[in-house]
Formats: C-alpha cells, structure tokens, sequence
C-alpha cells in the first residue's frame, strides 16, 4: 500500500478520517499483522486491499501488479470474514468451492481442489453438512478452507479468530500460522489482540486512528515502541508509561516495563509509593503500586509481591528505561 | 396462555367468534339445506354436495380460479422480489420508489376495478389507443380477459413487496463481500445466494399468494368483466356470490363456498409445514 487515506462521510457528521496516508508492504510469502485498537481503521485497511473499499488516494498493489481501480474478483485475493461469511444453505463442499464454481472451473478439478483442502484442514468428514450444523471451530476451518482452496496470491483475514473461545483460539493462531508458512502465501491478517500480532506476525504493523504508528517485526516493536502508544499497547501486562519529572531531571516521557521493575524497602528508594491493587496470575502477580498520580505495574514473583495497601519502594536499571519526548515519539 | 395475555386477545377473540366463526359454522350448516330466504331452510343430506360434483358451471369456475391463480401468482412474485431486490438499498429515490410500489395495494378495490375498466376499454381505453389494432382484446376475447385479469392484480404487490424487502435486507453483507472477493458475477451471485437465501419466505410468499389470489379475484371480475366474456372471467368467489345473492340458491351457495375452504385449508396447511421446516415460525 503507498499512501493510502481513505474517509467516510457520515450524516451530519465531520468526515471520518479512517486512513492516512498509510504504506505498507508485505514481503512475498510474509505474514503481516496489522494490529490497534478498535476504530483504529485496521479493518478498513484490509477492505481497502480486497476491493470492498475504494481508497480516497493511493496505491494498492498484489504481487506487484496495482489494482486500485479493480474489482475485489479480480485481485486474486482470498478473505477469511470476522463473522466467517459461510452461505448457510449451502454444504460445507459447495462453500468451499463456491468461489471455483464462480470461476467455471471444471468439476473434476474443483472435486480434487476440495478434498485436497478438506484434508489440509482435517474437515473431511464435515463436507456434506451444512454450517450450522458445525462448532465455531470447525466453521473457522471452512472458512481457511474457503480462501486456501482458490490458492490466491495472498490471503487477507479479518480478526479471524475473534469468536472463538480462549483454548481454541490459542490452537487455531499456531494452526493458521503453520498453514500459511506450509502454503508459503502472503497475508495479511488483522487482530486487536497483541498476542495475537506479537506471535503470528513475521511483521507487525500498529495503526492507531487511521495512522501508521510503527511497522516491523514482533521484537522490533516490542523491544523499540516508536512511541509511547505502541509502549502501551504492546506487552502484557502494558508499559508503564510515565513523565520523565517522576524518575529525574528532564522532559517528555519515561517508559518501564513490569518485568524490569524490582521491589525494595520503602525508606530511601528513588521510587516509593502505595500498593492500591493486585492481580494474581498464579505464578506472579502484578502489583499496582501509586506514586503520586501515576500508577505503576509490577510484575513480581508470588514470593516477593508486596502486601496490599503497604508501602513499597521500586528499583531498576538505567539501561532498561524507554526514553519518549514530549510528543511521545521515542528519542 | 397468561390472564393478561388473555385479556388483551379478548376483544379479537370476541370479533372472530363473532364476525367470522359464527356465520362460518352457519354457512358450513347451510351448505347441507335447501335454502332461498323465503322459506325457512330444509336439510337435504348431500344433495348439494351431489348437485355440485355434476354442476359444470361449478367446474368451469373452479377451472378459472386456477387459471387465475397460475397466471397471476407467479406474475405478482416475480413483479415484488424484482422489485424488493430493486429497491432494498437506500439511495436517493429509493424512499419515494418503495412508496410508488406499495401505493396501488391502498387504493380500495372498487376504485382500483373502475380505473381498469378505463384502463381496458377496447375503444377509449389508453391502451388501447396507444397500441391500437395491436391492442389485445382484453374485455372481448375470453383469454384476452383472464390476461387482463392477471395484469391488473400484477399492480397491487405492496404486501408481498415489503416482505420481500425484508428477506433481502436479513441476508447479512458479509456473504456478498464474500462472493465479491471470490470473483462471482452478478447472476452467479443472484442464482447462488440471494435466490436460495430468500426461497423459504418465497415459497410462503408464494402459498399466501394462492390463497389471495382465490378471493381477490372477485372485485376485478364483478365490475370489469362481469364474468365474462363466456364466463371466462366467472371465478369461483364470483360464481358463490350470484349463486347467492343473484339465484337465491343460499344452501348451495354455501356448499360451493366449501370447496373454496377445503382448497384454502389444503394450501394452508403446506404453508405451516413449510414453515415449520425453514423454522419461520
């Protein structure tokens, strides 16, 4: 994508800006996340690059031919709905092979095509049933067998894993991220879960209200958020994100991750504050540690948590502060 | 049923009994009498029923209704879904369009026939005078004027057009977003999803249709055609209503009127199994 905006006009309402100016590239074979929070104009990015949206400005290109001006048929791109997008009154079959029927493909060809696919995707025994008739999981696989079936040049997903539930979802992340790498196709796949983005990703790219805000890979962003945005909405438990006042002299913003952050006795430390509030995960336990108006996340073992409502004071490495300037950009 | 529910079902309940159960057990009484409004009725068993299986103005009526029902059903559902699947997303125009389609379902019956009569007039009539000798002869040649008939149903779909909208607007986006993505064209999207998605409601659009289409031919044939010509246009509602009110042969009106809700009961009763297999009910 070069420099892609696009805006809806709402009734009565100021133009809606959801994309400016993005660029943005996947390698051939690349598996690129595109990840922000909801609004952020990440599925309008993806719509954009299927055809189902036509950009205000800007380039889109597949497999280096632009198709900007074409129709989302004709771009050679297979999607994976939210919602799945599965016809209910036709087969599991006649789903997965409805987009090579439209393409009067010949049947015997069409018949191989969709065991091949079933098979992939272990739904063999499912293909003479009807949607409904399917778990949420086994729905999520017609739909991948639905786009891998056309073998297009690139696959586009859209949050693709979102009605799935917790166990599922983590299976289906590894499963989808193995088909692609074993399929060696593009794609690009849209998520606002982090976990989702930092695991699958080759590349990730975070959008925050219709701008780019970083693209690279799962340790470029994590171990350099490009802003104090991306230091927040990437990690979990998040960055702590503080003004640079509360650590020493100087202006803008002080980035520490929970992890970096060490518990101490209170008297004397640089950092002291109250316990108001922690999370037990079990093997650790984030504490929320009150410094004045900030609030401070830190991860600490199930051992070395201090008590609720205690004073405590909190330590770290120079080396491990992320530095941010007054604008949030990372310096 | 609750009290409540049945409080507030209570006046209806009392209107039906009333307006339709009574004379409806009354008539169906009736259709075994000898009965002309002079004298008091006399039971006669099965002679009305016996009289009718040999009556051919009967089977001729009979005939017609179905004929009616054949030519003007699939007319009126292809004229509201093509105008639901027309007119289902809003743009500008659309609004005042929607309205423009419903408006002849509310023009009262009598009014709507009157305006055919002109309509159809062989010497005055508009079409007449547009196509002149290539008019069809719609009140003077009996297939002239069961089409004419038809024709002049095929106008008043509002119901059936709103229901349709409905169907189409329930099918959710994301399955033409879908279809677009994997190249299909218009037909193929037509034949392979929209039809198939809104065949339930069709199919019941279709039985209700039936059973309009069995009563409402009667207005149209009263006024316009008289029946005629050759009571070509002598539906069966047409033909109960003169045996009746014209013939003062009340009992074997009623009798006829039977064969009317035995053919209503039968389309009916497909209906709700058909309902009940797409869960529409």
């Amino acid at each position: 994508m070069q420099d892609v905006s696009k805006s809806y006009r709402g009734r009565g309402h100021e133009p809606l800006q959801a994309l400016r100016g993005i660029d943005l590239d996947a390698a051939d074979g690349e598996l690129v996340v595109v990840v922000g929070p909801s609004g952020s104009g990440k599925t309008t990015l993806l719509r954009c690059v299927a055809g189902l949206e036509r950009p205000d400005s800007g380039r889109v290109s597949v497999g280096g031919r632009d198709v900007t001006a074409l129709d989302p048929g004709d771009r050679d791109l297979a999607m994976v709905f939210q919602e799945y997008a599965l016809y209910p009154h036709l087969s599991v079959r006649d789903n997965i092979s409805f987009g090579l029927r439209a393409r009067k493909i010949d049947a015997p060809e069409i018949s191989r095509k969709v065991s091949d696919a079933a098979e992939l995707l272990g739904i063999e025994t499912a293909l003479d049933r009807r949607p409904a008739e399917l778990s949420g999981g086994e729905r999520q696989r017609v739909a991948l067998a639905r786009a891998i079936v056309r073998a297009p040049t690139a696959f586009l997903l859209d949050e693709p894993l979102s009605n799935l539930d917790a166990e599922l979802r983590a299976f289906m992340r590894a499963e989808i991220r193995g088909l692609q790498r074993t399929l060696g196709t593009t794609a690009l796949y849209v998520t606002h879960d982090q976990v989702e983005a930092l695991t699958m990703g080759d590349k990730v790219a975070v959008l925050r209200a219709g701008k780019l805000e970083q693209f690279g890979t799962p340790s470029e962003i994590y171990d350099r958020p490009a802003s104090t945005f991306v230091a927040r909405f990437i990690g979990m438990p998040p960055m702590n994100v503080v003004p640079v006042g509360m650590l020493g002299p100087g202006d803008g913003f002080a980035g520490l991750r929970p992890e970096d952050l060490r518990v101490t006795p209170a008297a004397g430390a640089t950092l002291a504050g109250k316990v108001i509030h922690s999370d037990s995960l079990g093997h650790e336990v984030i504490v929320h540690v009150a410094i004045g108006d900030e609030v401070l996340l830190v991860r600490c073992t199930r051992d070395g948590a201090p008590a609720l409502h205690s004073e405590t004071g909190l330590t770290y490495n120079d080396a491990d502060v992320y530095r941010f300037g007054a604008d949030g950009r990372a310096l | 049923m609750s009290k409540r529910a049945g409080a507030l079902a209570a006046p209806y309940v009392f209107g039906l009994t009333l307006l339709v159960g009574l004379p409806a057990l009354a008539a169906l009484a009736l259709a075994f009498t000898e009965y002309t409004g002079i004298q008091a009725p006399s039971f006669n068993g099965l002679d009305n029923l016996s009289r009718m299986a040999a009556d051919n103005a009967f089977w001729r009526s009979l005939g017609n209704s179905v004929i009616y029902v054949l030519l003007s059903v699939p007319l009126r559902l292809v004229i509201a879904i093509g105008f639901a699947l027309l007119l289902y997303r809003p743009a500008p125009g659309v609004g005042a369009a929607r309205t423009a389609v419903f408006m002849p379902s509310v023009v009262p019956d009598v009014a709507y026939a009157f305006l055919w009569l002109w309509l159809l007039n062989p010497i005055y009539g508009p079409i007449a005078l547009a196509l002149g000798s290539a008019s069809p002869d719609f009140l003077t040649d009996p297939w002239g004027a069961r089409i004419g008939m038809a024709l002049m149903g095929a106008f008043q779909v509002g119901e059936a057009f709103v229901i349709a909208l409905a169907a189409r607007r329930m099918i959710p986006p994301s399955l033409y977003e879908a279809a677009a993505v994997d190249g299909a064209s218009a037909w193929f999207t037509l034949t392979r999803v929209t039809l198939p998605m809104m065949a339930p409601v069709m199919a019941l659009l279709a039985l209700r249709d039936i059973i309009l289409s069995l009563q409402i031919s009667f207005v149209p044939a009263l006024i316009v055609t008289g029946g005629g010509p050759r009571y070509a246009t002598t539906y069966l509602p047409l033909y109960v209503y003169r045996t009746a009110f014209t013939y003062f042969r009340f009992g074997y009106a009623a009798a006829l009127s039977l064969s009317m809700f035995v053919l209503t009961a039968v389309v009916v009763y497909v209906q709700y199994r058909l309902a009940r297999r797409y869960r529409l009910i």
